[in-house]
């Protein structure tokens, strides 16, 4: 990893632990809110990512076959590879375009199925597995023909971000893929008992 | 000069006729609604037993070069002038689906679509649209980000986006197999000349997407193809009521892996492929992407069906550099 992805990896750790914190605040939503507010709402906002604006009326769900909203026909791949949904958004930064895709999928094996799958699509020698993940997460970066790609993931959920643009920015494709799947997996989270006097 | 009747004059013979044929009870249901328009295939100009082939690096080069390269892969076929004529309506159908650069060949080189523009314009055409309706939305980002909007303006061409359903109207596809209906943007059905103007990539469903494939893009709920039984029949069946005048192929860099969105694996093939018949020029382009012809479920069933030729041995390819 280069200094500069390494500098960004430890900015982004640090940034990851504060917003793990401030999303388990989140978490009494969790109770009835439907996948499709998950999704969207485990999306990082634009003021999230610095320098990012998220774009208006990118926000895209779909479930099933409703994942060729997103992909198109190749939505297959991912609902025969076990993908039960998916949320999108694009954000906007100078002149560089980025997509965060966040999955929701039948299992955790799953997740991991697919994630070797998107993989093994990127030219041996441009892919990089992520370091610096919280324990029980998985992820890797590749920059390939004018983009930087990072996949993340961890329980039932698997984001991707794709940057495209001028400067290729995979440290901040790992910091968007990342948060999304960080805030998806707090908002699962049950609210906390705050013990009180009278509970003894 | 452009051969036979215009495309537009003989859409709206065949709808006449249609009418008549449907007054008659030869046209089958006419699918969702009754208000679909029946057509025919419409009459090709050009010789359909010969392709061109044109190999020449045009990515990141300027836009003399790669109109120069285009006219070099049109000049077997007659030169642009074969196609169209002075006064007519020339739609070019990019694929512009997703929101990815040039770079990640996701979408058509912007570079071609110009030149494209740019040698329709020279024939003395009434107007130039460039057409398609994005996957991605917002539909102005995508295309954008894509290069579409400078391809326009550049070409001195109108870009339309498709994304109004009210601009589309029910067409009947009377040799359907599985699909018999359909909703084509009005701009399309207007067009005296229909030019196809894909990248050729791989396709998480179909194996491959080239010109046939393309013209999905020209439909307002691609969600019926997908649920059908086969996506690949409703792609042969539409090519039977609406081939494109022209299908020129953009091979210069080639998606190979992830398709159709990307981004993947690229390869840079250098390469433009252009013809009258569909299916010769699907089946010649699956090679690009290292795929049998036949591999292709709808190329080799729109060959079944009499779209075309995907028997290259019977088609007369000419190289140019």
């Amino acid at each position: 990893m280069t200094p500069m992805a390494k500098g960004g990896c430890r900015v982004l750790t640090g940034r990851i632990v504060a917003w793990v914190l401030s999303a388990a605040l989140l978490s009494s939503l969790a109770a009835g809110e439907s996948l499709e507010k998950r999704l969207i709402g485990a999306l990082p906002q634009g003021k999230e990512i610095a320098g990012w604006t998220a774009l208006p009326h990118s926000d895209v769900y779909g479930e099933g076959e409703g994942l060729t909203k997103i992909y198109d026909g190749g939505y297959k791949q991912y609902v025969d590879n076990g993908a039960q949904a998916a949320a999108r958004r694009v954000y906007l930064k100078g002149g560089m375009t980025a997509e965060v895709v966040l999955h929701y999928m039948v299992s955790a094996a799953a997740a991991n199925k697919l994630a070797r799958i998107k993989r093994a699509e990127y030219s041996p020698g441009k892919v990089k597995a992520l370091k610096d993940l919280p324990r029980g997460w998985s992820g890797f970066r590749a920059q390939e023909s004018g983009s930087a790609t990072c996949c993340v993931w961890s329980g039932k959920y698997l984001a991707a971000a794709v940057i495209a643009g001028r400067q290729l920015q995979a440290a901040a494709a790992a910091l968007m893929a990342r948060k999304a799947v960080s805030k998806a997996l707090a908002a699962e989270k049950p609210p906390r008992k705050v013990k009180t006097r009278k509970d003894g | 000069m452009a051969k036979g009747i215009s495309r537009r004059e003989f859409l709206i013979l065949a709808g006449q006729a249609g009418a008549l044929l449907a007054g008659a009870g030869v046209v089958r249901s006419l699918g969702q609604s009754s208000k679909a328009t029946a057509v025919v295939p419409r009459q090709r100009l050009g010789n359909p037993e010969l392709l061109a082939v044109a190999h020449g690096d045009i990515l990141g080069k300027s836009e003399r070069e790669a109109e120069a390269l285009l006219r070099a892969c049109l000049e077997p076929l007659g030169g642009i002038k074969t196609f169209v004529a002075p006064g007519s309506k020339v739609v070019i159908k990019p694929n512009v689906a997703f929101m990815r650069t040039p770079e990640q060949a996701s979408s058509t080189n912007p570079l071609l679509v110009t030149a494209m523009a740019t040698l329709c314009l020279q024939a003395g055409p009434r107007e130039v649209v460039i057409f398609d309706h994005t996957i991605d939305t917002p539909a102005d980002v995508c295309l954008s980000m894509t290069g579409m909007v400078e391809a326009a303006r550049k070409g001195k061409a109108q870009l339309v986006s498709g994304h109004e359903q009210s601009a589309y109207q029910q067409v009947s596809i009377p040799r359907g197999r599985v699909l018999t209906s359909a909703e084509v943007h009005r701009v399309v059905l207007g067009a005296d000349v229909l030019i196809n103007m894909p990248i050729a990539k791989v396709h998480g469903a179909t194996g491959a997407t080239l010109g046939m494939k393309n013209l999905m893009g020209v439909v307002w709920n691609r969600g019926v193809w997908h649920s059908s039984s086969s996506l690949d029949q409703c792609i042969a069946d539409f090519s039977t009521a609406y081939p494109a005048t022209l299908t020129v192929i953009d091979g210069q860099r080639v998606l190979l892996t992830n398709g159709p969105k990307g981004p993947g694996r690229t390869e840079d093939k250098h390469a433009v492929v252009a013809g009258v018949d569909p299916v010769a020029v699907d089946a010649y382009s699956a090679g690009l992407l290292g795929f049998a012809p036949e591999r292709v479920a709808h190329i080799a069933d729109a060959a079944r069906m009499g779209v075309g030729q995907m028997d290259l041995r019977k088609v007369r390819v000419v190289k140019v550099s």
